[in-house]
């Protein structure tokens, strides 16, 4: 039995903590100027606007000052992040053409045996660029768009152009800047109107490389009345030193349509994770977050929803683990300007073995967003005294004819729990465990099958881990 | 008639469905009629309707109250011609105390002849009667009130109040064997003192206790069967399916 | 003893980043404003303060839209003159950042009004006599007090440090009923209480008709078994701007708060509720509550609320909710069926939220009659 728990540990760990040896084709050097960002530029064969835009984004990113807020980040030394690392691969849409050692990798994460069984389509980004694309024939037919955002700007320009960080500009703060002069790899995704796509597209971002930051790009437009669920998987190996991502996900729902994001990040500990995530639903639109987040070193998360027109949605589910050393500091942003929109926010967070949780919103209803509803809920699970669960939300009305309620409780697992659950002949750990898997459900019951079960093996580890 | 329902059709503002879809109903005056009916089936909207609950809308059809329309009238003037209605959850009202409430809503309905020593004892012996502490009158209306305090409440405040048409939403629900047929009693009295009554309700259980003249079966937005006290029963034996 | 900051954003070798303090430039006061008290013990401790309070600059509040001040003259120097030793150790164990710790250290420095008491037994104090500043230290050593604090003044800036030793009880109302002139007049005011074992604290704060009402009240619990019940209400009229804070910190276990705000908005006034319930490590079954609910009357009042938990100990109980909404239709329709028309409706809604606090006034002294000073804000604005 013991042998059997042993190999089980061993496999687990081996699964999450994945090596990779690849060899990169061209790593840009470490440090940040002008001419660095113009490199990347021409690596990439971009046109002149691309070029331009990030050169601007550049300019901006040194005008602006750092937030004044959020986690310690004196740690982060820009300068030694190495920004731009391009892997020995060309871009296939087959397995077969991707390299042994990377293909192992996304192996050991089941990403081709997942696609194989329940996913419409595969995007597998490795450091900074994409490695493998794939889409089901059918949605190609229908005109569903889905490639990496290095493709669109060669083969879509125009439609990419119209969203390409529009949403969060270079002007937004710092990092949005940084990422607009750096930003490489990502998605991008156009469903058209009124197409209903009936399994999830899935990308999946792993880090191979010490030292690198990730700055992929997302963009999504669901047309009108259309309907989709995107999973984006994070997974970065454990190096010595620190690891920088700014991803940045621009969401457009247009009227009518649904969308769901999906996010199932499980970093390694030495990740500085500043990602923007922003979404704009307009009338009767539906936008949903789901979110997991697993370790980093340092987060700052704060998924955004713009409810711009009326009678549109937004949904936000999210579960954060802040264990030894970390400082998770999440939140979710809701705006409300359309007439009788609707918004709900469920936040749960875990700390444990001397984690910090710090849930930080912001809920607005603005003056011409008569008619609203909106409901947040926070609770955090303090699994003990050495951990810090803080809860700081922000709630701004300004209209009277809206429905606004916020509600937050930490809560704890009480002996009594624990003692019932052992007097059933589980181990105090395993007890633990499965209160804690209790308290995320409603995150797991968002998430396909195979995801639950990811999650859930997870959160067990963690749990594991800090207590044991 | 103190009350006539005419082919009434409303449904929930902002939506489209229809909850009461041709409703017919005629109460004489001093009569007890009960309207029974499986859980969702509009029982409660009807009453609500009645009242002009604002969160319905009726798109057609009319009721009539001593002949006269009162579809254009406000919630606060159906009351004050005298239609009262008990509520199935009512409301909590902090710092608002429930003799405060009484006295206001009696002025409102009755004038201001009596003095306020007059009606305070008065509601007092209610109270009493109904056997709730005299306490309760300092009370904020529903606010921390049981289940049966809340009913028996409602009570207090029809009798007092002596409207012209009670209508009895759900008053038994949750009520034990003895609030029950303390509850009914009262009903009896409020009857027999000229109120005219509509019961609405899911069991038949406190028709047992009630003077009853006449049974509505009430199934999916309309009246399917009328008849006398029998009726109950045989619904109860036999369940709904008899009107379908 | 150190200053006890608002916000603790740190936990172990982690930080946070703390937001720098905007400033804006008011004509401030200078070495010449000094006056002495007579009271060498005192004036050695506002030197002190005097050295901290030269380095800070005004702040700018951006949610109040503080940017203006009009300081009174000082000629002359009254306050807690008769601190003595023990008091000096108190009022400066009870050192807190406040609203703003320019304000906390300008009244501590300048008053013109003030006073150090005390107290055991029983008594009920009523005050009124504040003059635009005012900086005030009580001890209850044992027994009941009530204190009742009315402030009228349109400018206030104050500072009330109470120390609530073993087993003594207070019952504090601050009723802050000042019709403030302008923007540039606004009161701001501090309070801080320390509660010691099994110590007892009801709170009742009345804020209503200042332009600015910047209202701060820190508890620190410092014994097991303290009990403390907090409820600020507020009625907003006209342009007002509600800003209040409250801070509950627990540095013991096994004690009990809850800090229960509720008020009603009208026309274009605007709340910002900031509650802080901040339990640190050690602090076993602890319990802490917060809650605000805001009632807005009129389309363009405005809510703004940061409800925080920090909790650094798992044994504990802490919970917030928040809620701000338009008077709720159902119960109106439920005394409409009743046979009240509908703005009497309201109006009886609107005053049932203060009804509990008037009731409480007017049970403190039969014939004083407190309640009174509610029901005539009440009257003037709701009829």
């Amino acid at each position: 039995m013991e042998l059997q728990k042993l190999l089980y540990e061993l496999k687990k760990r081996e699964e999450f903590d994945i090596k990779v040896n690849a060899k990169p084709a061209i790593k840009l050097p470490a440090g940040l100027n002008k001419k660095l960002v113009y490199e990347i530029s021409k690596a990439k064969g971009e046109p002149d606007w691309m070029t331009q835009h990030r050169l601007r984004s550049f300019e901006i990113f040194e005008k602006w000052h750092d937030p004044t807020w959020g986690v310690d980040r004196s740690e982060l030394e820009l300068s030694k992040i190495v920004p731009y690392i391009k892997p020995d691969a060309k871009k296939t849409n087959t397995w077969d053409e991707v390299p042994e050692e990377i293909k192992q990798a996304f192996e050991k994460l089941g990403i081709p045996e997942a696609e194989r069984k329940y996913l419409a389509g595969v995007g597998a980004q490795f450091d900074s660029e994409m490695v493998y694309k794939n889409i089901k024939e059918e949605l190609k037919k229908l005109g569903v768009i889905f490639t990496d955002i290095e493709t669109a700007v060669r083969e879509y320009p125009d439609l990419l152009r119209e969203y390409f960080m529009k949403l969060v500009p270079p002007t937004d703060n710092r990092y949005a800047a940084l990422h607009g002069a750096l930003w490489s790899g990502g998605t991008f995704l156009y469903v058209p109107k009124g197409v209903k796509v009936p399994l999830p597209l899935q990308s999946y971002f792993l880090f191979g490389n010490p030292g690198g930051g990730q700055f992929e790009h997302t963009v999504i437009i669901a047309d009108e009345g259309s309907e989709v669920t995107y999973i984006e998987g994070c997974t970065a190996p454990k190096y010595d030193i620190v690891n920088l991502h700014i991803g940045t996900v621009e969401v457009y729902v247009k009227r009518g349509a649904r969308l769901k994001y999906l996010t199932m990040q499980n970093w390694s500990k030495n990740m500085f994770n500043l990602e923007i995530k922003r979404a704009i639903a307009e009338e009767d639109a539906v936008m949903t977050w789901v979110s997991g987040s697993f370790g980093s070193y340092k987060t700052m998360v704060y998924p955004a929803t713009i409810l711009k027109g009326d009678n549109s949605v937004s949904e936000n589910v999210s579960i954060s683990f802040a264990g030894p050393g970390q400082h998770i500091d999440t939140g979710s942003k809701v705006i409300h300007i359309g007439r009788n929109t609707r918004s709900t926010v469920d936040a749960r967070s875990i700390s444990i073995g001397g984690g910090w949780s710090f849930y930080r919103g912001l809920l607005k209803i603005t003056e011409s967003a008569k008619g609203s509803k909106a409901t947040v809920s926070c609770t955090g699970l303090m699994i003990d005294n050495k951990s810090k669960s803080d809860t700081v939300p922000i709630i701004e009305v300004h209209n009277s004819d809206s429905d606004v309620g916020h509600e937050a409780k930490i809560g704890r697992i009480k002996d009594e729990q624990i003692f019932y659950l052992m007097s059933r002949g589980l181990s105090e750990l395993e007890a633990k465990s499965l209160i804690v898997k209790g308290f995320i459900q409603p995150v797991v019951q968002e998430l396909p099958f195979e995801y639950a079960i990811e999650l859930n093996r997870l959160v067990e580890m963690e749990v594991e881990s800090s207590i044991g | 008639m103190i009350l006539k329902v005419e082919n009434l059709k409303a449904k929930i503002v902002g939506e489209e469905k229809l909850i009461l879809k041709g409703v017919e109903l005629e109460i004489a005056e001093g009569e007890a009629h009960v309207i029974m009916g499986p859980n969702g089936s509009g029982k409660s909207t009807l009453a609500n309707v009645i009242m002009g609950n604002p969160k319905y809308e009726v798109v057609d059809g009319d009721i009539r109250f001593l002949g006269e329309s009162i579809l254009n009238l406000r919630t606060d003037e159906r009351a004050q011609r005298g239609i009262m209605l008990t509520f199935q959850n009512p409301y909590e009202i902090e710092g608002v105390k429930f003799d405060q409430l009484l006295l206001t809503a009696y002025r409102k309905l009755h004038g201001e002849d009596k003095t306020f020593f007059q009606l305070h004892s008065e509601l007092k012996s209610i109270v009493s009667e109904i056997g709730l502490p005299v306490e309760f009158l300092e009370r904020f209306v529903n606010l921390g009130f049981s289940g049966g305090e809340r009913k028996k409440g409602e009570i207090v405040q029809a009798r007092f109040l002596k409207p012209k048409l009670l209508i009895l939403d759900e008053i038994d629900s949750g009520l034990d064997v003895d609030a029950l047929r303390l509850v009914a009693n009262q009903i009896n009295e409020i009857k027999r003192a000229g109120t005219s009554l509509l019961v609405i309700t899911h069991y038949s259980r406190i028709l047992n206790f009630l003077d009853v003249d006449r049974v509505h079966v009430y199934i999916d937005g309309r009246i399917a069967l009328s008849g006398d006290k029998n009726l109950a029963y045989k619904v109860e034996a036999d369940g709904y399916s008899i009107a379908r | 003893m150190l200053m006890e900051k608002t916000l603790r954003l740190q936990h172990g070798s982690m930080k946070a980043i703390v937001p720098p303090r905007k400033t804006v430039e008011i004509k401030d006061y200078s070495i010449e404003n000094f006056k002495p008290s007579g009271n060498n013990l005192l004036d050695e401790w506002r030197i002190k303060r005097l050295s901290e309070y030269a380095t800070l600059q005004f702040p700018y509040w951006k949610r109040t839209g503080l940017k203006r001040l009009l300081l009174p003259n000082i000629s002359h120097y009254k306050g807690p003159e008769n601190l003595d030793e023990l008091g000096i150790k108190v009022i400066d164990s009870l050192d807190f950042e406040g609203s703003d710790r320019k304000f906390v250290l300008l009244a501590d420095i300048f008053s013109l009004s003030g006073r150090y008491f005390v107290h055991s037994g029983v008594k009920t104090l009523i005050l009124e006599d504040f003059d635009s500043i005012d900086n005030s230290l009580v001890i209850v050593e044992n027994g009941t007090l009530n204190l009742v604090r009315i402030v009228k003044r349109a400018l206030f800036v104050g500072n009330l440090r109470i120390l609530l030793k073993p087993g003594a009880e207070l019952k504090l109302y601050n009723l802050y009923i000042g019709r403030g002139m302008d923007e540039s007049s606004p009161l701001i005011s501090n309070v801080f209480v320390e509660a010691q074992e099994g110590s007892k604290l009801l709170v009742r704060d009345f804020y209503f008709g200042g332009t600015i009402n910047a209202g701060y009240f820190g508890l620190r619990i410092n014994g097991e078994n303290a009990h403390s019940d907090i409820r600020p209400y507020y009625l907003g009229v006209g342009r007002n701007v509600i800003d209040i804070l409250y801070l509950v910190r627990f540095y013991a276990g096994n004690s009990y708060s809850n800090v229960d705000a509720k008020g009603v908005l009208m026309d274009t006034s605007k709340l910002i509720f900031r509650g802080i319930m901040d339990i640190t490590s050690g602090c076993k079954e602890a319990e802490a509550h917060q809650s605000n609910h805001a009632l807005l009357l009129s389309e363009r009042a405005k809510v703004e609320a940061i409800p925080s938990l920090m909790v650094d100990e798992h044994e504990v109980v802490a919970s917030h909710a928040a809620s701000s909404a338009p008077v709720d239709e159902q119960t109106v329709f439920y005394l409409m069926s009743r046979g009240i028309p509908k703005d009497e409706a309201i109006r009886m809604i609107v005053k049932g939220i203060f009804e509990t606090l008037k009731d409480e006034l007017n049970n403190l002294d039969e014939s004083l009659k407190l309640g009174g000073l509610i029901e005539d804000a009440l009257g003037s604005v709701v009829g």
